[in-house]
């Protein structure tokens, strides 16, 4: 069948399921300490593409061939072929691409990559570089040299290539600060700058928030949900006493200090997932090291959802419009197929 | 279609917003009354596919989507409202943390800001009482009585009862019960102006002539500390994000419609 109607119909999927993320923001943009989901796509791997009448030729020779190699700012590469394609291993089979632009990652190899808020490039999850045998390219120094025995020849009865569509990649957190906003609530805090007030699940687990929404439950400091907020000497015993805490954390006690909050940054965010109830927690094997934190700690105030409204109902017209176009596209295959069937066939 | 599931939880927590908004702006007269806030919380996460992806780590890849919000709580702002000078005896206002005892009938104890006491007489005796004829307990947890020919009650910033005999003599009646929690936010409404303790308010702790800070003030009484400006403009965004979400209510029915004309 036509291949333009499946690929339509990708698009349909992915701005589904970008609706669903958009209407979690668009839900929670009342929520203190909210951060909203990005949810990112990609388009499917190039694949080959070959004519209907193929004669048998030899297979991947290794030519030499011109690569453009250029050494961009932030450890980035591209490189460029004029013939034959760079092969990339995605989680989707091989894509034969003429482009690519690439970091080289802790362990050496060659990958594609994302860049985070902070302008920092991001591997985790992203394709290798491979050559024609399937095997991760990897090593620093001379890149021309290795990219150079890696680009794949295809015979030539290979016309091009083509994506098969787009598909739902992956989420991401925006941890960008949202904005904050007076309440005078003893209990409430908000934290300025980068930084997560750390809370002990109910299994003993570590648990991150930006919600500073907080209740004394039997003499402790607790969330909202009677969930320990952590100190740095455990949780935190309040007694009977007024509570003040510091711009620096020093939670105060009728004027005697009796913990510091323990409020961390986190390097590697994008191994923090939400567990709902404004909660995050480290993923399993999750890279991730605790910095000390930068930033202040407010009394009184709470940090509002970073969902900006403008922008989600501009999300919002786009996908439906990009989800409207993509519709004509398989109605327009299918009055293809339609003519095709009833009237070519016509006497 | 998730979105139509999670806009809708979004329209019920606004609604809940609105609600809270509403009670707040209708007790703007209310003495002593405290404003509320709703708390929401996310609901959660499922991974969008079956298949769980892992990367090279062998991390699952972020394709969490989250079903929406809910609200967790409402919180109470305990902050002095502004005093109103009434020069009736027997109102009085608490300027500073604090709550006035008062007994219910059944001998049940209350808490309450709202200091515009009576007095209701029974016989030769007379009682210091609420409006809804509750006693207002003294620091022995008793009521408290004002022996017949007694005048001029005046009550000091510490809380103590005096009250002049017919030898003109000041004569000590007791001292009202003033109570504070270690945590306010955790007392439970009952109306009335009434608050009961619970186990996140902590059991009340009797606030001693020598060490407190709250001062009573007699002839005052607080007024509601609603900020009429604040719950307008949250009753703008609370109106705005209701807006929002059955906009995205909408724009997953017409995707639903598009789908459904694909076929002619």
């Amino acid at each position: 069948m036509n291949r333009g109607l499946y690929i339509g119909a990708t698009s349909l999927l992915t701005n589904q399921r970008r609706l669903d993320v958009l209407a979690n923001n668009l839900a929670n943009i009342n929520t203190s300490g909210y951060k909203k989901d990005i949810s990112l796509s990609e388009s499917f791997p190039e694949k080959l593409l070959a004519k209907v009448s193929r004669t048998p030729e030899e297979g991947n020779i290794p030519r030499t061939n011109e690569i453009q190699f250029e050494e961009l700012p932030d450890g980035v590469y591209r490189a460029r072929t004029s013939d034959g394609f760079f092969v990339m291993e995605t989680p989707l089979g091989r894509s034969y691409v003429k482009e690519i632009e690439f970091v080289v990652d802790d362990e050496g190899y060659l990958r594609t990559f994302y860049k985070n808020l902070n302008a920092e490039n991001k591997t985790d999850y992203e394709n290798y570089v491979i050559n024609g045998n399937g095997e991760r390219l990897r090593g620093e120094g001379d890149l021309v040299n290795i990219l150079q025995g890696s680009v794949y020849y295809p015979p030539s009865y290979v016309i091009g290539t083509m994506s098969s569509g787009v598909r739902f990649q992956k989420i991401y957190i925006d941890f960008t600060q949202g904005q904050l906003t007076e309440t005078g609530g003893k209990l409430d805090f908000a934290l300025k700058g980068d930084g997560f007030f750390k809370i002990q699940g109910e299994d003993g687990e570590v648990l991150y928030t930006r919600n500073g929404s907080f209740a004394v439950t039997n003499g402790y400091l607790t969330d909202i949900d009677g969930r320990p907020v952590l100190g740095q000497n455990g949780q935190i015993y309040l007694g009977n006493g007024e509570i003040e805490v510091s711009q620096n954390g020093e939670v105060i006690v009728d004027g005697q200090v009796v913990d510091i909050l323990d409020i961390v940054d986190i390097d590697n965010k994008e191994f923090l997932r939400k567990r709902g109830d404004n909660l995050f927690y480290v993923v399993e094997n999750g890279d991730v090291q605790e910095l000390p934190f930068q930033g202040e700690v407010l009394q009184g105030y709470l940090e509002s959802s970073n969902m900006d409204p403008l922008k989600g109902m501009v999300e919002m017209i786009n996908l439906l419009r990009e989800f409207e176009a993509n519709q004509r596209v398989i109605r327009m295959q299918d009055e293809m197929l339609e003519r095709a069937a009833n009237e070519i066939g016509k006497v | 279609m998730r979105a139509l599931w999670t806009a809708a939880t979004g329209m019920r927590a606004q609604q809940f917003n609105i609600d809270t908004i509403a009670n707040n702006l209708s007790n703007v007269n209310t003495t002593s009354y405290k404003t509320q806030r709703a708390e929401f919380k996310d609901l959660f996460y499922v991974t969008l596919k079956r298949a769980n992806i892992v990367d090279e780590g062998g991390r699952p890849v972020n394709l969490e989507v989250g079903h929406g919000v809910m609200p967790v709580a409402t919180k109470r702002d305990f902050r002095t409202g502004s005093f109103i000078e009434t020069q009736n005896t027997f109102d009085f206002a608490l300027d500073g943390a604090g709550f006035f005892a008062v007994m219910l009938p059944n001998g049940d104890i209350r808490y309450t800001r709202d200091g515009s006491f009576k007095l209701s007489v029974d016989g030769d005796e007379a009682y210091i009482v609420t409006s809804e004829g509750y006693y207002v307990l003294s620091e022995d947890e008793d009521v408290i009585t004002i022996e017949d020919g007694l005048k001029d009650i005046t009550v000091d910033e510490l809380g103590y009862i005096y009250g002049r005999d017919e030898d003109d003599e000041l004569v000590e009646i007791g001292r009202l019960m003033i109570v504070n929690f270690l945590n306010p936010e955790g007392l439970q409404s009952v109306g009335q102006n009434l608050y009961q303790a619970t186990d996140a308010s902590g059991e009340p702790i009797l606030l001693e002539a020598e060490e407190m800070n709250t001062r009573v003030i007699q002839g005052y009484l607080e007024a509601s500390n609603v900020q009429v400006v604040d719950e307008m403009v949250k009753m703008i965004t609370a109106q705005r994000a209701y807006e929002i979400n059955s906009k995205t209510i909408t724009t997953a029915d017409e995707m639903m419609q598009i789908v459904n004309n694909i076929k002619r």
